[in-house]
């Protein structure tokens, strides 16, 4: 019911992508060529709206969706960016901010405040209806070729018409008296989904609604346990009155019962779908805080029998047992309260299965009176008054109309007699990580097939067929997006238990330090998230052992007494950063030199003749560790190479930079998901290959002349360094044609810059990396994968760290 | 040997063994059909660069990616080209499922226990010994059996018997 659980992950959410937008529309303002941040901001839009209409926020997904039009045709060059376009989608920016702004401040009023004054305030933010109107105006007036879009816009803008009426409606309701417990009941769609309720929600508060009268049932065994206060037995007065019975419901959950809070959340759910909850015994508090032992029990008023009730609260898993008995008010409910089992079996027909088309049908009225059978007609207009002792009793009056076989949808009696209800519908569930995995591959396999339509029907020309194909992509691409954010996982998850291992060992060492975690909100792909943990600690404890000098020896260098490490995450397109810097001693790589010397990883020369740059990768070499003493935490050779491997198999990159007495840094660069590569596709011979992003730099051409030759390696001058080349044709055994130009994909790898010489730039792609499995594959090295082409065929995805 | 190796042989019945009959470099080849999960024709094979070469690449299966041995080649015969005779048998070894590219399919038939025999010495010498199970004997034919899991790699090999494809690394 409260969505502010995650109006915080919306709230970060939405932040980072305006934060994105505002960057690439700074970009394009620069250069409005640059598809790529026209993609990037056509993506966040679309995101976006994802969100919004998961939040139910009508206006972003309005203003968002137009965006989206817009730049897809920006996109489609039916549209050229231009200084004025721009200035538009950063008014959209800022129209966006202010509409997130004010979503996140009406979340956070309580409902049923009644003070909402708050969003009329937002003076600074361009009015979100002004701009969307100045949308709307170009992408209308632009003339489309493409059918579809301008028939789905107009579509989606009377659509939204409908619902921006609505809206204001409701947003007049918030200031009215009467608000509601759910000021947004009654709305829109979106505002629906949020608050409908799935299964059988939508027959049953027809049922309830419109039977009237049951017989109470009277069976006084009394044993006066529990006092009613004064509400509560007016609830149950007033309930008896209109027909119902009250009940209590005793509910014994399984002793392996996990989470016995959601479980009896659930009940409680159940139960209140079918009827009134007047009170829950242990407090729902204590229910929430699993305050309880195994059983608990629900005193409610319904209408239904006590068979249906049973038999829903039974089809929830993790009950041992329940049973059911009825109060009376005759008896006062108080002693009535027993511990008797009663089965009702009086109930004429199982009203649960009369459908909403019928009962919208309906006309005649039946009045809330107590009758002893339940009246043949059954009304369309059922007008409970709003008494002051019971504050949510709505008052419930169907309009055929305005539902036209929606039925019900909007229309629900708050389950709660009580003013501030606690109790959270279901808003997530467990899914095993297998099943998203499944899915993930499933949604890849729909790409592909998309695209193998996309070329099988190419030679049609039926326009119809692109627009459902566009359509499909749409929704495909938009089904990945979804799938992929749900396998993932905030970093916090693994972080939290860095900052106490992080001070226990510094406490070890005696040594002082600060440590700053930034960014535990970022997400990552869970896979990825469980695979970085020890690489993580790894280099914590690095930078606590060997970084961080003592207090003392910082001291006498004139540094800060207490050191800091910083560990901060943050998100760049697709990927995730993570940092880990200290200001301690750095790394000497004069030291590197000689250890790798002695170990005899290097000889002496080359000792000599490496760069610091390259010398400081010496430590990610297999067996090396300088540490003169070894300590019980790090510094016993195994290690950095072991990072080092770990991360580039998860199609990640390390980088580490260090000045010698001030300051080492670890750059950890992981993609968001392990399923999904942005790759460069690349032609070599006849045969094509994918090249991550994440290695790739940039891409060149250069003259064959300018190739020079250094200790029999290819080399060429770019940009005053000597950067080697890697022809793939010679490493994959293709034959090499003598070309004038060259083309070079410019790509690094653990550092180290190299040049990859292929015949020709296919464009980028976005690849579902799939695994495949030989042992006699296993000395294959180069390989990250493979993935399926838009023409069925396979591709293999070089992976640059281990090419050479 | 060929009893020693039983766990694989869910084929077996009373009456015998059903098996794939497979052909390379003239000599007829027996896969437990209980082994087999299909057999195509080859499609496009995307090679793998710095391979072994007996790996002949991968192929789509309806979406999963599957290496694809030659077994030309993985038996120390010589390659032969691919025609609309070559098909891929796909098996599953253990939990890894491989594509074996052979010259062509023969038949399915049903091959009684008492005529399976241990490899005779004269095939030996052909194929290393430490990739058959056996042979089975019907009237004027011979067909080998393969150690699949072993052919495949999927199982090591005992290295001084090592031939063909692991010379080629």
């Amino acid at each position: 019911m409260d969505l502010s659980k995650y109006m915080g992950i919306f709230r970060e959410e939405s932040e980072r992508n305006l934060k994105q937008l505002n960057d690439s529309l700074l970009a394009l303002e620069q250069n409005p060529e640059n598809m790529e941040h026209v993609n990037i901001v056509f993506r966040l839009a679309h995101t976006f709206k994802g969100m919004a209409a998961t939040m139910g926020f009508k206006q972003i997904v309005e203003l968002t969706h137009e965006m989206e039009s817009l730049i897809e045709k920006i996109r489609t060059q039916q549209l050229k960016l231009d200084a004025p376009l721009i200035d538009l989608l950063f008014e959209c920016l800022d129209a966006l901010e202010g509409l997130v702004e004010n979503a996140c401040k009406n979340e956070g009023i309580k409902p049923g405040t009644g003070k909402t004054g708050e969003e009329e305030k937002s003076k600074t933010y361009p009015d979100p209806g002004e701009v969307l109107k100045a949308l709307r105006t170009i992408n209308t007036t632009t003339t489309t070729t493409t059918k579809e879009k301008t028939i789905g816009e107009q579509a989606f803008s009377r659509d939204k018409d409908g619902e921006a009426e609505e809206d204001r409606d409701n947003e007049e309701d918030r200031d009215s008296e009467e608000v509601p417990i759910y000021p947004d009941e009654e709305t829109s769609p979106y505002t629906e989904t949020r608050e409908e309720v799935p299964e059988t929600r939508e027959g049953t508060s027809i049922t309830e609604s419109s039977s009237t009268a049951f017989q109470i049932t009277e069976e006084g065994i009394s044993i006066a346990e529990i006092e009613f206060s004064e509400k509560e037995r007016a609830a149950m007065e007033e309930a008896e009155m209109d027909g119902a019975k009250v009940m209590v419901a005793h509910i014994a959950l399984k002793a392996t019962c996990l989470l016995k809070s959601t479980c009896s959340a659930l009940v409680i759910r159940k139960i209140s779908e079918s009827g009134e909850i007047i009170r829950i015994f242990p407090d729902i508090n204590e229910l929430e805080e699993e305050n309880f032992g195994l059983d608990f029990e629900v005193v409610f008023s319904t209408k239904k029998d006590e068979y249906t009730i049973k038999t829903e609260i039974n089809n929830i898993s993790e009950i041992e047992d329940m049973s059911l008995r009825s109060l009376s008010s005759e008896q006062g409910y108080g002693e009535a309260y027993k511990k008797t089992v009663h089965v009702h079996e009086k109930i004429p027909e199982n009203l649960s299965e009369i459908s909403p088309e019928i009962s919208s049908e309906i006309s005649s009225e039946i009045s809330p009176e107590i009758s002893s059978e339940i009246s043949p007609e059954i009304s369309s207009e059922i007008s409970s008054e709003i008494s002051s002792d019971s504050p949510s009793l709505e008052k419930i009056d169907f309009e055929p109309e305005k539902m036209e076989g929606e039925a019900v949808k909007g229309r629900k009696i708050p389950f709660f007699s009580k003013p501030d209800p606690k109790i959270k519908n279901i808003k997530s569930v467990r899914v095993s990580t297998e099943q998203l995995d499944k899915l993930m591959n499933l949604a890849g396999e729909l790409v592909i097939t998309r695209s193998r339509i996309n070329q099988l029907t190419r030679e049609f020309k039926s326009k119809e067929l692109e627009e459902t194909l566009s359509e499909l992509r749409k929704l495909t691409r938009e089904m990945q997006e979804e799938v992929i954010e749900a396998r993932m996982v905030p970093l916090d998850h693994i972080l939290n238990i860095f900052p106490r291992m992080v001070r226990d060992l510094a406490k070890s060492e005696n040594k002082k330090l600060d440590f700053i975690i930034r960014g535990k909100e970022i997400k990552l792909d869970r896979t990825i998230l469980d695979e970085i943990g020890d690489p993580l600690v790894h280099l914590l404890r690095n930078a606590v052992d060997h970084g961080i000098e003592s207090p003392e020896k910082r001291l006498e260098l004139g540094k800060k007494e207490t050191g800091t490490i910083m560990l901060t995450a943050s998100r760049q397109e697709n990927y995730v950063i993570i940092k880990i810097e200290d200001d301690g001693q750095g790394i000497d790589t004069e030291e590197l030199r000689k250890a790798a010397e002695e170990k005899g990883i290097i000889s002496r020369e080359e000792a000599e003749q490496l760069p610091d740059r390259e010398a400081i990768q010496l430590i990610f070499t297999h067996g090396f560790s300088t540490a003169s003493r070894v300590t019980d935490v790090s510094g016993r050779g195994v290690g950095m190479d072991v990072v080092k491997n770990r991360i580039e198999s998860l199609g990640g990159s390390i980088k580490i930079e260090s000045k010698s007495g001030k300051e080492t840094r670890f750059e950890l660069k992981l993609p968001l998901t392990i399923a999904l590569y942005q790759a460069m596709l690349v032609e070599v011979g006849s045969e094509r290959y994918a090249i991550p992003f994440t290695n790739i730099t940039k891409n060149i051409e250069i003259r064959t002349e300018a190739v020079r030759h250094i200790n029999g390696e290819e080399v060429i001058m770019e940009n005053g360094k000597v950067l080697p080349l890697l022809r793939l044709h010679t490493l994959f055994g293709l034959p090499v044609e003598e070309r004038e130009k060259l083309v070079v994909v410019v790509a690094e790898k653990a550092g180290q810059v190299i040049g990859i010489v292929v015949d020709r730039l296919l464009g980028k792609q976005e690849v579902i990396i799939k695994n495949f499995k030989s042992k006699l594959l296993e000395d294959t090295k180069g390989l990250a994968g493979a993935t399926i082409m838009g023409d069925g065929n396979v591709v293999l995805i070089l992976d640059i760290n281990t090419l050479v | 040997m060929f009893g020693e190796t039983s766990g694989e042989d869910s084929g077996v019945s009373d009456e015998g063994l059903q098996l794939v009959v497979f052909e390379l470099s003239g000599e007829e080849f027996g896969v437990d059909i209980m082994q087999v999960s299909e057999i195509i024709p080859a499609p496009e094979i995307t090679r793998i660069p710095q391979a072994p070469e007996c790996v002949k690449g991968l192929i789509n299966l309806r979406g999963k990616i599957i290496v694809v041995i030659d077994l030309n080649i993985r038996l120390g015969f010589s390659p032969k080209e691919s025609d609309e005779l070559s098909r891929i048998i796909i098996v599953e070894v253990g939990d890894t499922v491989i594509g074996m590219l052979v010259n062509s399919v023969k038949e399915v038939m049903k091959l009684p226990l008492s005529s399976i025999e241990p490899t005779p010495e004269m095939i030996k010498s052909k194929i290393n010994a430490e990739y058959l199970k056996g042979v089975g004997k019907l009237e004027d034919r011979l067909l080998i059996f393969l150690n699949l899991a072993k052919v495949l790699g999927e199982e090591e090999v005992d290295e001084l018997n090592q031939l063909s494809c692991e010379e080629a690394l």
